[in-house]
């Protein structure tokens, strides 16, 4: 880390339980072997459905919570407040960051969409299935903004809270505004992340929509056919760089800066020129001081729609074009699925591990590129050596946000 | 390279106001607040568990066609299309015609306890009557809690960040305090922020069957913040965007603001994450520290205090503690008044409170709290009646104070500009 | 072509898919007598979009039991309400 560490928010925690490990480590092994979590789901009944695969946390009971979480705790838990909880808690013991002291100045962010309909819309099925009088307070636990609650009381987190829900983009958000935080001195360091569980109704959205692809999406394929919906949360610790330096915490990488952008065009399709993924690129740049030839590897949003993936290729184009220097692309879609409120930080966090351990995820499902002149690490994880990467999501209602993330300087003492 | 945040004096202050409400657009809005008027009565469509007509605060005096875009309409919500309208009606009180660069630079951040609930529960009960083959497509879409933000943006052409925020109870606070966050990390120039949340069927049963309603036996329910005989909340709906702009952005175009907005806190307090605090927990030392930190101390200048108290036994409760200890000595002179008796409550109303603070601020007058039978003997503090006069030059600072069920709580302190 | 029955039968399909354009795709400002025959739907006609078309796919389904099997076949049917009653009538005919 260079001596000036005014203003630097670096990453002292990771944690994650998704589709393709309940721990941070078992991600990172499942991320370089390529493996995709993708295949039919069990969650709830899929017939009638045009798909039936989806990346599904498979055994969420394994998930470990606070010894002091009751079982009957656990029961009234949603299915998004267990893998937000227990991404929460990997988070917090990797950073060693003291929980019994003082915590106003440690803060919650996260991101969702759903919240709790997992349970909402089986809680519904009673209302359907014979009109009898359901228990609507069962719902109490259903807004998308329980998670933070749950976290923050859990953990016994006494700084500010906040959820995001920007559809795909959420997490992205929330890891941005928690920097937003940590440079304005509200917080020394924030659990930022998101969380999101598979549920019937926007199975069925996206179904409605014809988005989904009857075989694991293939983002950037040729061949590619819509997306594959997954679950998971990730969660990291962001921590202001003088704090962490003082109390010797193990840097990660370091957030270097966000950019974010509306497109202001249509409340589903993208821009046709990509209008609002450029501006969110070139303002995560600026922010940060960087040209687009500092950037090694994009993390790219990546669905496998044949709208996105066109568009995000337009958007990659406009912005690295110029730069004219060797840049890699892949999609964690193709592996942990489209995992929608949550997906900003596990690809965040995927980029991350990328940065600090020396290795490219690869688009695991790829095979034949839309367009062979750009490089989107196809089927195979390789080693390289990243400086600075861009972790990009877009949001359906046109919510677009770029992360800038850097490998840690080395230590200067 | 951006300047520090941490030592940069941006100042953000509130340059428009834009609300879709019970008691009406603005003027309406805010002379009714001040003569202690209500918009609650009974439903037309909605009932309680009982069958009767349900009481409510319903939006008033608002045709959406009026408002947007007729053919851009067809596809939003009634949420998005009362966050349009208020959108709408912000920038045009600002009087700021954005041009296409200007645009880039404007973002949003609005609030929402529950989003579009009601096309939302739509599309659960036609997908689990007739399958997903006859699932609406068009509905989808707007079961997104960022939906009515997307609409604004599209409908304004708004290119900045865009982030929709959902805190329960606090959600237009923390919608609040988020704006003004990214316009101070040098995001965006101008952020339309706020919040809003519809009466839907879905909350209304979820809120009857916690028993947390004012009962409606043959006569109408009532809302009574701070009041010896209150009972339960009455629900209400609304939206209420503001422009929050940087000072110096503001002053360029010679535009007077209404207000400055000087900051926000955020504070634990000790609650399951499903209910409100207990009396017992109200301890506002951190929120005390962090407003000092803004640079107030209570009775310094002339204060008023918007809580959210919402006529129930518990939260009033909390809150009369807890602003009792927070203004101290200043509990005898600082007026302390709620909208949730004329409004409703709903996770967005506390946009509505900040609404209401620029106006007491820009006006010299006071939300009063017009159903008010007798204050509850408990409660010391100098609340706002019907007979309350506003100090002789007005109020100096307006505190907006939100205690959401679990415990994490908020407040905005706005100042004279 | 079509006899005076086909005609009826026509007819009575065209009001009716004028009749379910204007409630199922929240056309509230449009009157249905109001829509032209010939008149093309999407793009520029209405101004309706994909998600309609989705929507009409599944408006379609519901409202007469006929399926749209892909998307070439959807897009001519969808040209304008005489095209659409057309395939409308023509499936009857064939599954009857």
């Amino acid at each position: 880390m260079r001596a000036d560490a005014a203003g630097r928010v670096v990453v002292t925690g990771l944690g994650t339980v998704n589709p393709l490990g309940t721990s941070t480590p078992a991600f990172g092994s499942a991320l370089r072997a390529g493996t995709c979590a993708i295949s039919p789901l069990t969650l709830f009944d899929t017939t009638g459905f045009r798909s039936v695969i989806g990346a599904q946390v498979q055994d969420i009971e394994s998930v470990p919570l606070p010894a002091h979480v009751s079982t009957a705790l656990r029961r009234r838990l949603s299915r998004a407040d267990v893998f937000a909880l227990g991404a929460a808690m990997e988070a917090l013991a990797d950073s060693g960051l003291d929980s019994t002291a003082p915590t106003e100045r440690l803060g919650v962010a996260l991101g969702g969409t759903t919240g709790g309909m997992l349970r909402t819309e089986r809680c519904l099925q009673d209302r359907t299935n014979d009109g009898r009088r359901y228990r609507a307070n069962a719902l109490v636990g259903a807004p998308v903004s329980a998670s933070a609650d749950v976290v923050a009381q859990t953990l016994g987190i006494a700084g500010p809270r906040l959820t995001v829900s920007t559809a795909c983009s959420s997490s992205a958000m929330s890891l941005g505004i928690a920097l937003d935080w940590i440079r304005l001195g509200q917080c020394d360091a924030v659990l930022a992340g998101g969380s999101e569980s598979l549920c019937a109704t926007v199975f069925a959205g996206f179904n409605a929509l014809h988005a989904l692809s009857r075989e694991p999406c293939r983002p950037f394929d040729r061949q590619r056919s819509g997306l594959s919906l997954g679950e998971g949360a990730a969660i990291m610790v962001l921590e202001d760089a003088t704090h962490a330096l003082a109390r010797g915490a193990r840097i990660h990488a370091e957030l270097l800066d966000y950019g974010a952008s509306a497109d202001a065009h249509h409340l589903t399709a993208p821009h046709p020129e990509a209008l609002g993924a450029v501006l969110a690129m070139r303002r995560a740049l600026a922010h940060a001081n960087l040209a687009p030839s500092d950037i090694d590897y994009v993390n790219a949003h990546g669905t496998g729609t044949p709208l996105n993936d066109a568009s995000e290729i337009t958007a990659l184009h406009e912005v690295f074009d110029a730069a004219g220097g060797a840049l890699a692309v892949s999609s964690t879609k193709s592996a942990v699925g489209h995992t929608l409120g949550a997906a900003g930080a596990i690809e965040a966090l995927v980029t991350v591990l990328a940065v600090r351990d020396g290795f490219i995820p690869a688009t695991v499902t790829l095979d034949e590129p839309e367009d062979p002149t750009l490089d989107f690490v196809p089927r195979t994880s390789r080693t390289a050596s990243l400086r600075c990467a861009l972790s990009n999501s877009y949001g359906f209602g046109g919510n677009n946000t770029s992360l800038v993330i850097g490998r840690a300087a080395e230590s200067t003492h | 390279m951006p300047r520090n945040p941490r030592t940069d004096t941006t100042r953000v202050v509130v340059t428009g106001l834009g609300v879709v409400s019970p008691l009406g657009p603005l003027p309406d809005f805010w002379r009714r607040l001040t003569t202690g008027e209500h918009g609650i009565g009974p439903s037309d469509d909605l009932k309680t568990r009982r069958g009767t007509p349900a009481t409510v605060a319903r939006v008033t005096s608002w045709e959406p066609k009026e408002h947007v875009h007729v053919p851009a309409l067809r596809r939003m919500d009634r949420l998005s299309r009362m966050i349009v309208s208020a959108t709408r009606a912000a920038l045009t009180d600002a009087r700021l015609a954005l041009t296409t660069a200007a645009a880039d630079s404007a973002g949003m951040v609005v609030g929402t306890a529950y989003g579009n609930v009601v096309e939302t529960d739509q599309f659960i009960r036609r997908l689990q009557a007739r399958g997903p083959g006859l699932a609406n497509a068009l509905t989808f879409p707007n079961t997104v809690l960022n939906a009515p933000a997307g609409y604004a943006a599209i409908d304004r052409g708004l290119r900045g960040p865009n982030v929709t925020v959902a805190h329960g109870e606090a959600s237009g606070e923390l919608a609040l305090a988020t704006a003004y966050d990214l316009i101070r990390s040098e995001r965006a120039d101008v952020m339309l922020a706020g919040a809003g949340d519809e009466l839907a069927p879905l909350v209304f049963d979820i809120y009857d069957d916690l028993g947390l309603l004012s009962p409606n036996d043959g006569q109408h329910a009532w809302s009574s913040p701070f009041d010896r005989y209150r009972n339960g909340i009455v629900l209400g709906e609304g939206a209420a965007m503001l422009v929050l702009e940087r000072a110096e952005h503001a002053a360029a175009r010679g535009v007077e603001p209404y207000a400055e907005l000087r900051g926000h806190t955020a504070q634990r307090v000790a609650a399951t994450p499903h209910d409100w605090p207990a009396t017992a927990a109200a301890d506002p030392g951190d929120t005390a520290r962090q407003l000092e930190h803004l640079g107030w101390r209570p009775g310094v200048t002339d204060d008023l205090v918007i809580s959210c108290a919402n006529s129930t036994k518990r939260l009033d409760a909390f809150e009369t503690a807890n602003l009792t200890r927070l203004l101290g000595a200043a509990a005898s002179s600082a007026t302390v008044t709620s909208l949730r008796g004329a409004i409703g409550d709903f996770g967005g109303a506390g946009a509505m409170s900040a609404a209401a603070a620029v106006l007491a601020l820009r006006t010299g007058d006071l939300p009063r709290l017009g159903s008010l039978r007798e204050p509850d003997p408990t409660c010391d503090l100098r609340l706002a009646t019907l007979t309350r006069a506003p100090p002789a030059h007005g109020f100096e600072r307006v505190l907006v104070s939100a205690t959401p069920r679990g415990g994490g709580c908020r407040t905005l302190l706005f100042q004279r500009a | 072509m079509s006899g005076n029955g086909t005609n009826a039968a026509q007819n009575g399909v065209k009001r009716k898919l004028k009749e379910i354009l204007v409630s199922g795709l929240r056309l509230h400002d449009v009157a249905p007598e109001s829509i032209a025959d010939d008149q093309a739907i999407f793009v520029d006609g209405l101004g309706l979009d994909s998600i309609d078309a989705l929507e009409l796919v599944v408006l379609i389904e519901e409202h007469f039991g006929i399926a749209i099997p892909d998307e070439e076949i959807g897009r001519a049917a969808f040209a304008s309400i005489n095209a659409l009653a057309e395939f409308v009538c023509a499936e009857q005919a064939r599954s009857s």
